[in-house]
């Protein structure tokens, strides 16, 4: 079957006393099989909720509309019941914030057996827990542990927050899931622990699942990790396509200015927003900040614009 | 379990001043109290004559012809020695007296604290699974009745109900072990609903955070995240509430005894007031700043149960 994820016409906003904000805004993708899918923007530009609108846990205040077509079945109006079954087994997360996203009362090891063991009664039997033991012991190897013994009995505020953030990638990938949405998963570590990890995610990536999404803003990950890329600014996709063409080749002025804030190109800043343009919100989310803005751009919502060498961009300037 | 041990240890050390404290207070109590406990042997009804030999005879007797320091140092040598005196009344020996009252007030006690931690709990956790429906906005309703109602209110209503209407329950006394469920119930009633509102919040509190989101990923069911990740850390100010509220019961529920005579120590103070049997009120206050101290230990080690950071922070140092 085929193991695409595709996502048509996603807006989602939360709705609070009455006030709704748009966080993410007619969001178009489909995360091909085999690929790894990296998302990136700065904080706030709706990249995790993203994530979490795939896996449906989003909180009650959330607002999804659109469809995730996934395996034949829209995920985002499947019963919570049959949810259930696909959180962890087919799409697993690897949640940012690794401290918090972690049970302060509950052992790291036992929390990571649960996520084989919240499925299958069969896997509540001794042998099953042994099982799961075993595969988390030698994932917990994979992501730079050597003393695995110590970590399985160690409780999350005993763990520095790197070893955390190993712990959290480990439990994403425990249920060997066939799709991972990977949320920040080098944040807070050290270049070597960071190349390390990008190293186990790339291998789990070509050969353990059917495919990644890697949410970050480590532009330096997302070369070495993803295939394809997708730019998003407050909450609509700016830019998408292959992942060497963007990073080579930057066509948004978003994208642009994201690549020469980069240390290697100079660290030049992206404009601070425009005070007068900031009221335009009908139009482009990036017009305050652009350097090629237009009139039209503060009115109306550019399309996106499909160039020669497949990529999508969301810009008159290409339209 | 060597660490556990030191621990408990450590804890009690920091409590002995508080013990030294309140034998302090309950002893003080005695002096301070208004009424001159001499005359009060020697004239118990308040119409017989003494001549001032007798008076300074029985003032010797009871040794209260010594400064107060010397007084105080006596009466803590005789409590040491298990001696909290004779009430003046009734001239019994005060240690036998709450020796034979306080497992009854345990009992009661015991019996009432079943009823909250069970009610209270597990209200609190249909609220939270239910929350904003009708059934979280039902058993909110009744938990701020039952908190918010008067002790004596609730236990005259008992009374009538199942005493005088129904005749299920005896209207007084504990001759039958039935007799403990009214004043159980009448002293759980106002905790219960106290405990049901903090589990609620405590529990919400908890459903917000990422934790159990991140189990919900797992493929855990909502009830599951609930039960097996967001309730454990729910408990830890639970937990505080039981046992400030257990020391409290446990040192006798004076008015629901009263109400519905149980003999417990609770209503045994309560006479001793009426009476200004003052050794006797000494002995209740030393005795319930006991049960505080003890509690406390008690909640510590429970809170190291349910708290790891504890339990790895502060025994495993």
């Amino acid at each position: 079957m085929n193991q695409d994820m595709e996502i048509k016409g996603l807006n989602v906003s939360f709705v609070d006393h009455g006030r709704e904000t748009k966080v993410v805004t007619d969001v178009d993708a489909t995360f091909s099989e085999g690929s790894i899918t990296g998302l990136i923007g700065e904080s706030g530009s709706g990249k995790s909720v993203l994530g979490m609108a795939i896996l449906g846990l989003l909180p009650g205040s959330a607002k999804v509309k659109g469809t995730c077509l996934y395996q034949g079945r829209d995920l985002f109006s499947l019963p919570e019941k049959e949810m259930k079954k696909v959180r962890g087994t087919e799409i697993a997360l690897i949640p940012q914030n690794p401290t918090e996203s972690l049970n302060p009362i509950r052992t790291v090891g036992r929390q990571l057996v649960e996520c084989v063991t919240a499925h299958e009664k069969s896997a509540k039997s001794r042998a099953g827990i042994r099982r799961a033991g075993i595969r988390r012991d030698e994932l917990l190897g994979r992501f730079g542990f050597q003393d695995v013994g110590r970590i399985n009995g160690s409780y999350s505020f005993e763990l520095s927050g790197g070893m955390n953030q190993r712990v959290v990638s480990a439990l994403g990938l425990m249920n060997c899931p066939k799709w991972v949405i990977a949320d920040e998963p080098t944040k807070g570590l050290d270049s070597i622990l960071r190349r390390q990890v990008y190293e186990v995610l790339k291998d789990i990536g070509r050969s353990e699942v059917r495919g990644m999404l890697v949410i970050t803003h480590d532009i330096t990950l997302a070369k070495a990790l993803c295939d394809r890329l997708m730019v998003l600014y407050g909450g609509c996709v700016m830019e998408k396509g292959n992942a060497q063409a963007i990073l080579e080749a930057p066509m948004h002025p978003y994208t642009r200015g994201l690549m020469d804030s980069l240390p290697e190109k100079g660290m030049r800043p992206i404009r601070r927003a425009d005070r007068d343009k900031e009221r335009c919100l009908a139009g482009c989310r990036f017009y305050p900040r652009c350097p090629w803005g237009e009139a039209r751009c503060g009115t109306e919502m550019p399309p996106e614009t499909t160039l020669l060498d497949g990529r999508t961009v969301r810009c008159f300037h290409y339209a | 379990m060597w660490m556990l041990i030191q621990y408990i240890l450590k804890k009690m050390a920091l409590l002995a001043p508080v013990l030294v404290g309140t034998s302090v207070i309950a002893f003080a109590l005695g002096v301070m109290s208004p009424g001159d406990p001499v005359d009060q042997v020697l004239n118990p009804n308040g119409n017989e004559s003494y001549t001032q030999e007798e008076y300074d005879r029985m003032s010797a007797r009871m040794g209260l012809d010594k400064p107060l320091h010397v007084q105080y140092i006596n009466w803590v040598g005789n409590l040491l020695q298990g001696d909290l005196g004779r009430s003046f009344f009734t001239n019994k020996s005060i240690v036998d007296q709450m020796a034979r009252r306080i497992p009854i007030s345990a009992r009661l006690a015991g019996l009432s604290m079943v009823f909250t931690v069970v009610l209270g709990v597990e209200g609190g956790v249909i609220m939270a699974v239910w929350k904003d429906r009708f059934l979280d906005h039902l058993l909110g309703a009744c938990a701020v009745t039952a908190l918010s109602v008067p002790g004596f209110w609730t236990a005259i209503m008992l009374i009538w109900l199942f005493a005088e209407k129904w005749k299920l329950l005896p209207t007084s006394g504990i001759a039958s072990g039935i007799g403990y469920l009214l004043p159980a119930v009448t002293l759980a009633l106002p905790s219960t609903g106290v405990c049901a509102r903090l589990t609620r919040t405590a529990i919400l509190d908890e459903i917000g955070r990422q934790y159990v989101t991140v189990a919900a990923s797992k493929g855990l069911s909502r009830r599951q995240t609930v039960v097996c990740h967001a309730f454990g850390n729910a408990l830890i100010p639970v937990v505080t509430y039981l046992g400030t509220h257990m020391a409290g019961i446990l040192g006798g529920a004076s008015i629901v005894e009263t109400i519905f005579a149980v003999p417990g120590i609770g209503s045994y103070a309560i006479s001793a007031v009426q009476s200004k049997d003052y050794y006797v009120v000494q002995a209740y206050v030393l005795f319930s700043g006991m049960v505080y101290v003890a509690v406390t230990i008690l909640v510590d080690l429970l809170y190291m149960a349910v708290n790891p950071r504890i339990r790895r922070g502060e025994a495993g140092q």
